[in-house]
Parts: structure tokens; sequence; C-alpha cells
């Protein structure tokens, strides 16, 4: 084999490793190869590394499956949070953003996902089994569910909220409404019927 | 050829697309079964809003260039919103379960009329009324018929001689109907009670409004949903993802 064809498919399986990656199609793929091919022998490296780094430390906190370096995550072994208070979210990087508010206070859970039927996702599927294991050891008095708020995320928050009530837990739902800086006049029926029922006293 | 399109569909499919965008499987009465992408759909401040969630019966304005793939969404309009389905986990399961069989097993880009009708019926029937089960039999039934299932009694599929009346009949999915004791010798069969085919074809003739005269037990939904699967597995090759959910779903923790 040629030393030139050796090349042509180092290449081409870096464009198909990339083209894994979500929201990257092939032209992208191979804008990125391409890249990566121009680049310092140095910065591959470190991006090797870095890679490979993420996959040997980071991993899923044992309790509430949020991704961590150290088991239990940062949150789960604070002795500054209420622990027993925790906020339902569908994916890690869901705590990142409610982290950055700075306004809650309590613990999380992570189900990894929600439930999807077209996806062949069900419940078992999801972390809710581990979710239902600490309420009572933890003495969970409220959960606020923080799922998605399209159909999906609204089908698991009332399926949670279903098998959690009879548990004595006090469930919350995140609210849902009009977006600050949109304008009433042009937002359509449903978001209108969301924000309605989502109505507070002031 | 002008590049704007204007159609009404059902969203059958979200995905994220990108940073921003929303890349859709719509069920329209146009154009048939599209993909379509809407740019900065999943911003907060987006144009679309909830036009295009899940099960949401939306107008919908396209850009889509000759020989392009994509149609490119400009803008959308709900046109029917199913508010129950999105309230209820149970209707949730039976509504993605029926969009599972458009998104597996109808082709791209072939419209029927009858198949529109039949899927915004069933979602609306969903909405509306308490007999999931009735409904969803209904709606498979239904759609055998329009992907070439012919439930006929008398006769066998295969051979065409006359069939002998049992309790238990053999229904064969290689030929798409009841099949007699000669043929479904050496092939793949599902046996079914006679009366399951009997409301099948029942089912068949009738409109969804005669459902809330009937009952249907629970080893006859059994029975449907066997044959049907059944059916479009072999014929097509393709799985369902939802029903083994939708079990889980109600099952849970019981
Ligand atoms: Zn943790
Ligand atoms: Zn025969």
């Amino acid at each position: 084999m040629s030393m030139e064809r050796y090349n042509a498919g180092a290449l081409e399986n870096l464009i198909n490793e990339l083209g894994k990656l979500p929201g990257i199609g092939p032209k992208s793929a191979q804008r990125l190869a391409y890249h990566i091919l121009k680049s310092s022998k140095e910065d591959v490296s470190n991006f090797a590394k870095a890679m490979a780094e993420v996959k040997e430390k980071v991993r899923y906190c044992s309790k509430c499956f949020n991704i961590t370096e150290s088991d239990p995550c940062n949150v789960c072994s604070s002795t500054k949070r209420n622990k027993n208070i925790i906020c339902i979210v569908e994916e890690p990087l869901d705590i990142m953003s409610l982290e950055k508010t700075g306004s809650f206070r309590g613990v999380y859970h992570v189900l990894m996902g929600s439930i999807s039927p077209l996806d062949g996702i069900g419940p078992e599927d999801l972390k809710i089994k581990e979710l239902l294991r600490r309420i009572e050891p933890e003495k969970i008095t409220e959960v606020i569910i923080a799922t998605n708020p399209d159909v999906e995320g609204e089908a698991t928050a009332l399926f949670l909220s279903k098998i959690l009530k009879p548990l004595g837990v006090k469930v919350y739902r995140l609210a849902l409404g009009i977006p600050m800086g949109a304008s009433i006049e042009y937002t359509d029926e449903v978001t209108l019927a969301r924000a309605l029922e989502g109505k507070k006293e002031l | 050829m002008n590049p704007y399109h204007k159609t009404t569909g059902i969203i059958i499919k979200v995905r994220s697309y990108g940073e921003a965008n929303k890349h859709l499987t719509v069920y329209t009465k146009a154009y048939g079964k599209i993909h379509a992408v809407a740019k900065g759909a999943k911003k907060i401040k987006s144009r679309f809003g909830s036009t295009l969630e899940l099960f949401t019966e939306t107008k919908l304005f396209f850009y889509k260039q000759a020989h392009a793939e994509l149609y490119l969404l400009t803008q959308s309009q709900i046109a029917t919103h199913f508010k129950n389905i999105s309230k209820d986990v149970k209707k949730y399961t039976y509504a993605s379960a029926v969009s599972d069989f458009i998104n597996t097993f109808v082709p791209f880009g072939e419209k029927s009329h009858s198949l529109y009708e039949l899927f915004i019926q069933t979602l609306y029937k969903l909405d509306t009324e308490k007999h999931e089960e009735k409904v969803f039999s209904m709606f498979m039934v239904k759609f055998l018929a329009q992907v070439g299932f012919r439930i006929a009694l008398d006769c066998c599929t295969s051979c065409g001689s006359d069939l002998k009346q049992k309790i238990r009949m053999s229904v064969s999915p290689k030929h798409g109907g009841v099949v007699c004791e000669e043929c479904s010798d050496g092939i793949s069969t599902v046996e079914v009670f006679n009366n399951t085919l009997k409301l099948m074809d029942f089912l068949h003739r009738k409109t969804f409004d005669t459902l809330s005269k009937i009952m249907i037990g629970e080893q006859s939904h059994m029975e449907i949903e066997k044959v049907v699967e059944h059916f479009l597995e072999y014929n097509f090759e393709l799985r369902l993802k939802s029903l083994k959910v939708m079990e889980s779903v109600n099952s849970y923790g019981k």
C-alpha cells in the first residue's frame, strides 16, 4: 500500500469519527478534519489528551448522576445545601444552567433523558428507580421537576408526579410561560394558556 | 418551479439540530411525510413558539429549492392543539404509538388524503375520549388496510378456497390475511380467535363514532395488536419502538 493511500485513510477515518458527533453533518466533519490537519502538533495532542482525560476522570455521581470528578459530586457532598429538596432534570448540563442562577439551594437528580416512546425510551431506561430509592433515606420533602418544556418533558413530569405524590412528597413543576422580552400580541395561544396556568399572586 | 410551499401537517418527530435549530418529521396534507428544518426554533424568543411541538397540527410555510432535500420552514401557525394529549401520560403514550406507525411504515413524499384523515381523527379521538385502547385498536385496523392487509373471512387469502369457520383461525403475515388449513402448513402464521377477526372486520368498516357503543375485551386488543405487529414487521422488516414503552408506562411499579 502506498504512503498516499495510507494518509487518505487516516483523514477519512477522522472525518467518520467527527461525523458521529451531534449536530455535525458530513460537510462540517470535513471542515473540522481539515482544520485539525492544519493545526500544530502541540494543539492536536492537547486536544487528544483532553478527550482521553475527560473519559478517564469524569464520571457520574453515584447519588444524583451529575457529572463529576469526585464521587459524590460537589453538590451532594456540600454542607451548605438543603438535602431535603431535590430538583429533577433531564441532563447533567441542565444542572450547570440552574447552578449559574444561584437561586437553588437544594440538591439534584438527573434522569438521563425523558420518556419518549418514539425513541423506545421508557421509565425503566431512566434513573427513576434510583430517584425513588432516595426519597425515604434522605427524608425528601419536596421535589421540583425541571424537565424540558416540551411534550416529552411534560409527560415525564406528569409520570413522576403520579408516582411521587403517594410517597407524601410535595411536587412542584418549574413555571412555564412567556419569555421575558417577548410581547403578548405575538405569543401563540398554547404558550399563553400555559402562562395563565402558571400565574402567581403579586 | 416555485420554491415557496404552503400546507398543513402533523409534527411526528422533533430533534435538536445544530445549536438552536429544530429538525422535524412532519406528516403533511400536500407532500406526505417530509423532513423540515426550523432555524432558531430552540431559541427562547423564536417566532415558532409552541407551533412545532409533537402531535400539533400546524399550518406550515416552506422554502425549498427544486433539488434541495430539506424543506426550510419560514412561518408556522397552530391549526389544532391537542391539549389533553400533553396533559395525560396515557394519552401521550398512545399518541406516540400512532405517530410511530406513521414514522416507521409510511414512506417519505407519498401523500394520502385518507391516511391524513385517519391520523388526525385518531389524535382528535385520543385527545377527547376516555377509551384510548378502543381508539388505538380501530386506528391499527384501519392503518393495516391502508398498507394492504385484507380482512376477508369467507375465503383463503392465499388459494381463494372457502374457509372453514373454526374458533381459532390462522393469519399469514406473508399473504396479508386469513389462510386455510392447507395453506398455513409450513408457513409462519399468527393464531387468533375467529371473533377477533370479525371484530377487526367491524372496526374496519365503521367510524370512530361507533366506538362509544361497543365493548372490546382485553384479549381482543392484544390479538389485534399481535396481528398488526406481525404483519407490519414481516412485510416492512422494521420494528415499532413505542409498543414496549407503552406497556412499561402502564405497568410501572405494579
Ligand atoms: Zn451528586
Ligand atoms: Zn388456502
